[in-house]
């Protein structure tokens, strides 16, 4: 069992859509760390969060998040929640120990840190969920969290637990529609004019 | 069973404990090693509804396992506060505490039915 795979350990997790990540060079391996999802229920696959698998763009810094598993009363708060994305956010809040955000997938290299409050543990505020939501996107912030809150629940650790959220599928195909339209444009050497 | 070897005892278990995958040991015998091992697992999975995936020995290694078991010998004392664990491992013992109600339910049924049995077969040689 590796440290990823061990629900009772701290997590390193990152975003699908990390411009910093090679998806190409990852492969197969994208689903396997990552999920997938698809059209019917048994297209879905479930990310193991396996550290070894991923693979980074040379010169580029990946954006990192540190989490800690849940404690029984806070994933019960998070139950309490009527969506899956407020569900997402508390566990986050939650779960993040530190992120280290970088450019591409943040506009400005940082270390976030939950607050300390009172006599519990430190967990994000609201304002600091925003920020976050701010430098990285609310969709990577949904990801993390739907990690953290996967994390709290029995599962196949070692072959996957996590699922990919449908708003990182739609950044993810986003970006590959722009990177399509890039490489076309490119190569065919006409220039594209914007509709007036 | 019990004299038996623990190196022979994992490969009958059929399990890659140690990260080495061994053959495993003939699970269709009648007798033996092979027999015992396989009629704890078809009994895991007539109790509980899944076969193990592992031998016993690699179950306990597991960390949410082993923490689930310290967990569950505290709150059965009381002297802990399950709010406060972590929600995987109190997850992890309530399934196990589940799953030892049900062997013992099934134990008890058992053990009625067995003397129900008695009881019949005690009668019926009292009216013969």
């Amino acid at each position: 069992m590796t440290h990823e795979s061990d629900p009772t350990k701290e997590l390193h997790a990152y975003v699908s859509f990390d411009p910093a990540i090679d998806r190409a060079a990852m492969g197969k391996d994208f689903d396997a760390h990552f999920g997938a999802t698809g059209d019917r229920v048994s297209d879905i696959r479930y990310g193991n969060r396996d550290k070894s698998l991923l693979r980074f763009v040379a010169g580029k810094r990946a954006s990192v998040f540190v989490l800690r598993p849940l404690r029984a009363y806070e994933r019960a708060q998070c139950d309490s929640l009527p969506t899956a994305e407020s569900r997402w956010l508390r566990a986050i809040s939650y779960a993040l120990v530190r992120a280290e955000v970088a450019p591409p997938l943040s506009w400005k290299t940082e270390a976030i840190f939950p607050r300390e409050s009172g006599d519990s543990r430190p967990s994000l505020d609201s304002d600091a969920l925003d920020y976050l939501c701010e430098c990285v996107s609310v969709e990577a912030v949904y990801e993390i969290g739907a990690v953290a809150y996967a994390r709290s629940r029995l599962g196949p650790f070692v072959e996957g637990f996590a699922h990919l959220p449908v708003t990182s599928a739609f950044v993810l195909a986003r970006q590959s529609l722009s990177h399509a339209d890039s490489h076309a444009a490119s190569t065919s050497g006409t220039s594209t004019t914007d509709a007036v | 069973m019990a004299r038996a070897a623990a190196s022979e005892v994992r490969q009958a278990w059929d399990c890659d404990c140690g990260g080495e995958r061994r053959a495993p040991v003939r699970r269709a015998a009648l007798s033996g090693l092979g027999a015992s091992v396989e009629r704890m697992r078809s009994g895991v999975l007539r109790m509980l509804g899944e076969p193990p995936t592992s031998c016993p020995w690699r179950a306990y290694g597991d960390p949410v396992v082993s923490q689930a078991m310290v967990l569950r010998r505290h709150w059965t004392n009381g002297a802990v506060d399950v709010d406060q664990q972590l929600a995987v491992v109190v997850d992890a013992m309530l399934a196990i505490d589940g799953a030892q109600s049900h062997v013992e339910a099934l134990d008890a049924r058992a053990e009625r039915d067995r003397r129900e049995a008695e009881r019949r077969m005690s009668e019926a040689q009292r009216k013969g």
